[in-house]
């Protein structure tokens, strides 16, 4: 596992290309936990919305079981009004969760932009 | 004070940046304006560019509560001249940022402000929350991190603690972001008491606060020293304290010590050789290597669950906490408290990345567990006050079977007793069936499973890591026999000693006794 500050760098360079990054937590999945994390709004509870998300994650998984579905899940988006979110399965056991403001980004950036740099919280 | 402003919908909240001078409040706060690409605006400055009254800044952005958050963001001037406009500007601070100089040569004096910064509070600010901005810490000289905690935490500060180079923007964001949550978290328990004030902020720039500083102020501007003379008779009755005495001394070295700085200022400067104005210790602390109970000041990922964690935390916060070893060398603290928390003797790392890494290991343990274990229970990495990092478990004290049986033995009717006893059994055969998923061994006795929340549950403490495999299981009814059985036998005796006393040498009562016993 990377360790806090090399998470913290990785989402230093996701920050740096993605206009409109709002917020990126590095979540463990089975827990729930944040491994690392970055925001530039103070408002947002980043711990807090990584913790609900990985419940999200772990029900998709869930449904992809029951469904008897042999393929993996990669990643998860979510639009709403003025923000895009994205959740990135990072391995088995980790997932990255992105929030942009949508007026300032678009989801192929992000995605392009979170591939590049998947490689650095394995 | 946060307002809630109608006209706009927005909940107005200020953060104070206060601090010894040419500590970074300024640079600070210029970095923060750098970041989210806002406008600083600095009414005066003396010919060194050192803040006369303060720097301004706002940053409007988020939701609370439905209404947006404007922040107000000003520092106060660090010059012991101007403590009139520094307390001032804390008796508005929604929070508090406290800029220190960590540097050797500086650190005396950050000291020195912190703790006037405690007297200023009793005058106007208590219960704002603060954070300690460990400034400058690219300097060679810089004091460690283990000894800033140490230091605060003798002086018994419980105060987040965020490094930073404000020079360069480090930890800048990061303290901000503290900050206003500290500030968010005030105005929520007063918009739950119905105290946040609604209607427009005293002041909404800059213009507007110079205005309300220059009517406060009858000139000449009033000193640190006459700032804390004038202050309320709380103020003036924990002056005579030997603590304050002290502190008195140490101000008027630093008035000295400051004005010589001011005259030359061209030279390097010396280190401030003064005494700590730290606050009595306790007479009898528990022991001097006990490690710091964890506390609100925990930062993000270093507690599962992340949200009902902070919760839990927040409460256990409020009670007083004395860490005791065991003589295993387990650390236990909250006896009496309703909360039990535990430390296991080798639960402490080096650095937070090793801490973190175990802490998901079982916190994923504890996730894997949730439908078995008491739901009010947390797990946090907390800094123990000497640079490293100590995992806790805290877990809320429930009813367990075995105080449910003797409650009922004690005062019920034997059939009331019965249907204790079923019930317990009932309990144990729910639980020891769930328990067959559980990834580790968890004891089932009468002493560690509750009946909370209406249905059987594991009270205990989870295993330490790493947990051994399942082993053999127990059948329900052995389980049953052996938590119960010592009890009915207890409970013979008793009766059994009861008849003979009460009937010795009668021939039915002896028939009745064999009788009970087969």
């Amino acid at each position: 596992m990377p360790s806090e500050k090399q998470i913290v760098d990785a989402f230093e360079k996701i920050a740096a290309d993605l206009p409109g990054f709002m917020a990126a937590s590095l979540v463990d999945i089975e827990s729930g936990m944040t491994l690392g994390l970055k925001s530039v709004r103070p408002d947002f509870d980043l711990a807090a919305a990584s913790a609900y998300n990985s419940e999200m994650v772990k029900q998709k998984l869930k449904i992809m079981r029951a469904l008897n579905l042999k393929t993996h899940l990669e990643d998860m988006l979510l639009t709403l009004g003025d923000q895009i979110h994205v959740i990135k399965l990072i391995g088995p056991t980790t997932f990255v969760y992105l929030a942009v403001d949508r007026s300032q980004c678009n989801l192929a950036i992000v995605r392009t932009v979170l591939q590049k740099n998947a490689g650095a919280f394995l | 004070m946060a307002v809630l402003d109608p006209s706009c919908n927005q909940v107005v909240i200020r953060i104070v940046y206060d601090g010894p001078p040419e500590a970074g409040k300024t640079t600070s706060v210029r970095a923060l304006a750098t970041s989210f690409a806002g406008v600083t605006s600095t009414p005066e400055e003396d010919a060194t560019g050192r803040t006369q009254w303060f720097d301004w800044m706002e940053y409007v952005g988020g939701r609370f509560e439905g209404s947006e958050i404007r922040c107000q963001i000003v520092t106060v001037p660090g010059q012991r001249a101007l403590g009139a406009r520094r307390r001032e500007l804390l008796r508005t601070a929604d929070a508090i940022v406290f800029v220190g100089d960590t540097s050797a040569a500086r650190w005396p004096r950050t000291l020195t402000y912190l703790e006037e910064l405690r007297q200023l509070r009793i005058d106007g600010v208590g219960a704002v929350g603060i954070v300690f901005q460990a400034n400058k810490r690219d300097l060679p000289d810089a004091v460690g991190v283990a000894d800033i905690r140490q230091q605060l935490g003798d002086a018994r500060w419980t105060i987040g603690i965020v490094e930073s180079v404000a020079a360069d923007g480090t930890g800048i964001r990061e303290a901000f972001v503290y900050a206003v949550r500290l500030a968010l978290d005030r105005a929520r328990d007063e918009l739950a008491a119905g105290r946040l004030k609604t209607g427009t902020p005293a002041q909404v720039s800059p213009a507007e606060l110079l205005a309300a500083l220059r009517a406060a102020e009858a000139p000449p501007a009033a000193s640190m020293e006459e700032a804390l003379a004038i202050a309320s008779p709380t103020v003036a009755t924990a002056l005579t304290s030997v603590a304050a005495n002290l502190l008195g001394d140490v101000l008027a070295a630093e008035v000295d010590r400051e004005w010589e700085l001011e005259a030359a200022s061209a030279e390097p400067e010396e280190p401030v050789r003064v005494a700590l104005p730290l606050p009595p210790i306790p007479a009898v602390p528990p022991s001097k290597l006990a490690p710091r109970p964890p506390d609100a000041s925990v930062p993000s990922g270093a507690i599962w669950p992340p949200v009902e964690g902070r919760t839990i935390l927040l409460e256990v916060a409020t009670v007083d906490l004395v860490p005791r070893r065991h003589t295993n060398g387990d650390w236990s603290a909250g006896l009496g408290t309703g909360w039990r928390l535990v430390s296991k003797r080798d639960a402490v790392f080096d650095s937070l990345d090793t801490g973190r890494n175990a802490l998901v290991q079982w916190a994923r343990l504890h996730a894997a567990c949730t439908l078995i274990v008491s739901p009010h229970r947390c797990i946090v990495l907390a800094a123990t006050g000497d640079g490293r990092w100590r995992l806790w478990q805290i877990v809320r004290a429930e009813e367990s079977l075995r105080d449910l049986v003797e409650r009922a033995s004690s005062d019920a009717e034997a059939a009331d007793l019965a249907d204790s006893l079923c019930q317990t059994a009932h309990a144990l055969v729910e639980v020891h069936a769930r328990l067959a998923d559980a990834p580790c061994d968890l004891p089932l006795t009468l002493d560690t499973i509750g009946a909370c929340d209406a249905s059987g549950m594991y009270i205990g403490l989870m295993p330490e890591m790493p947990v051994a495999p399942p082993g053999e299981r127990r059948s329900p009814s052995a389980v049953v026999e052996a938590e119960l059985a010592p009890l009915l036998v207890d409970r013979l005796r008793e009766l059994e000693g009861a008849l003979a006393r009460r009937a010795p040498g009668d021939a039915q009562v002896a028939a009745l006794l064999t009788n009970l016993r087969r």
